[in-house]
């Protein structure tokens, strides 16, 4: 799926990878599609969560071993 | 199943569980013989190991005490079976280790770490608001600087043997306190001649820690989250915690409220705030409280286990140093309000501009 723009949080713990997404969503504009990379373990309840509170949508999550990927549309 | 279990656990209902269980247990721990208000108080806990080792010489505080390595291995087992275990260093140990230092003194100026402030309150121990409101505002300032970019900076995956260093240490630390040889010091009074059988001990931090790693049980991530991020998950821990020790503590009438002369604890207002704002402030900076590090490090996350290091070595200095403050006592109808003397006030106001001065240096620019 294509994205806007990509944010690598890879090895920073909670809650830093939510503050980072948080920040760059606010730089883009709505429907714009952000690409993260994350390792931290808590990430796919942190990122739903996230997306559920602020109501950016979750369009997808994957996870290959210890990567985590969302793509996360700014509302 | 495992999926399932992930799930529930993941849940708003897993972290209840985690919180009631914790809170209960606690408040039962007393009761089978460890000290007053402490069941579980992770910085009091290791102190008590660091005396044990002979690494401070106050004597009314030495004893193994197995729910540390518990904790650990508990969550160990919990990561291990979930398939979570990831050994990871490279972020910042040493500013880390300076962290647990400044961490330990704070907890030992207030005589408890988060851990047990709640529980203090739980038993009625008014003294324990303001240690709580320190720390909501220690984990405040902390938060403010982690908005402004404030990062120990990216962990790395390391080698599986890395990873397993701590929990191996943690495994001496149980073997030891089953051998209980010579050279290991045990109080014969005071908080470290308390304690509730071995077994129970351990069977309870296991359970603990298990239920914490799975669940993500951390009392400094509760209030942090909250003010970042106005997310209210972990806090729901932190309440059904509370709750049902409150609840625990008056069905076996140890509920005792009140601000003067209160078990193991001071009523030195303003040192019961400051030494928690400190606390506080090196947990948030840290990323989790003293029980959240020591979960990490089961997961193998060696940064942690640094951090835990440094608490256990905060402890020598500050009863060496004569930096941890002193309880209330009442001799014969006359209070004498404890606290710190000079030297904690001073390492107090050390700590704090430690921490600011990380806070403020330590900002990553970040797109």
């Amino acid at each position: 799926m294509p994205f806007d723009r990509e944010l690598d949080v890879r090895g920073l713990r909670c809650p830093l990878p939510i503050l980072r997404a948080k920040k760059a969503l606010a730089d883009m504009s709505s429907g714009q599609v952000l690409h993260i990379l994350a390792t931290d373990p808590a990430s796919l309840q942190d990122f739903t969560a996230f997306a559920r509170q602020t109501g950016n949508t979750l369009l997808e999550n994957r996870q290959d071993g210890d990567l985590f990927e969302f793509l996360v549309q700014r509302k | 199943m495992r999926q399932q279990l992930s799930a529930f656990f993941a849940s708003r209902w897993g972290i209840i569980l985690a919180g009631v269980v914790i809170g209960l247990l606690a408040a039962l721990l007393p009761k089978l013989g460890n000290p007053p208000n402490m069941g579980v108080c992770v910085a009091c806990f290791e102190r008590d190991i660091a005396g044990a080792f002979g690494l401070h010489r106050a004597a009314v505080v030495q004893y193994l005490r197995p729910e540390i390595p518990a904790f650990v291995l508990g969550s160990l087992a919990a990561a291990l079976l979930f398939g979570e275990f990831r050994a990871r260093a490279g972020s910042a140990p040493l500013v880390r280790f300076f962290l647990g230092v400044f961490a330990m003194i704070g907890a030992l100026v207030f005589l408890g770490c988060p851990w047990r402030a709640i529980l203090r309150l739980a038993g009625g121990d008014w003294n324990a608001i303001i240690g709580i409101a320190g720390l909501t505002l220690g984990v405040g300032i902390g938060g403010a600087f982690i908005k402004q970019g404030f990062s120990l900076g990216r962990s790395r995956e390391t080698f599986k043997i890395a990873g397993g260093l701590m929990p191996a240490l943690m495994v001496g630390i149980l073997l030891l306190a089953l051998a209980q040889p010579a050279f290991i010091l045990i109080s014969e009074k005071g908080p470290g001649s308390l304690h509730a059988p071995i077994l129970i001990s351990l069977a309870v931090g296991l359970l603990i820690g298990f239920l914490a790693q799975r669940t993500r049980f951390c009392t400094m991530g509760a209030i942090r989250d909250f003010v970042l991020i106005r997310d209210t998950h972990l806090l729901l821990g932190l309440l059904a915690m509370i709750v049902t020790a409150f609840l625990a503590n008056l069905a076996l009438g140890q509920f005792k409220p009140g601000f003067e002369a209160q078990a193991i604890a001071h009523s030195s207002h303003l040192w019961n705030f400051l030494g928690m704002v400190l606390a506080g402030l090196c947990f948030a900076l840290a990323g989790g409280c003293p029980g959240r590090q020591l979960f990490l490090t089961g997961e193998g996350d060696t940064d942690s286990g640094v951090f835990v290091l440094g608490m256990i070595v905060g402890a020598g200095f500050a009863h060496n140093w004569l930096l941890a403050a002193a309880p209330d006592k009442l001799a014969e109808g006359v209070l004498t309000v404890g606290g710190p003397g000079l030297n904690g006030q001073v390492a107090v106001g050390i700590g704090l501009v430690f921490c600011l001065v990380l806070g403020f240096a330590m900002r990553e620019r970040f797109e």
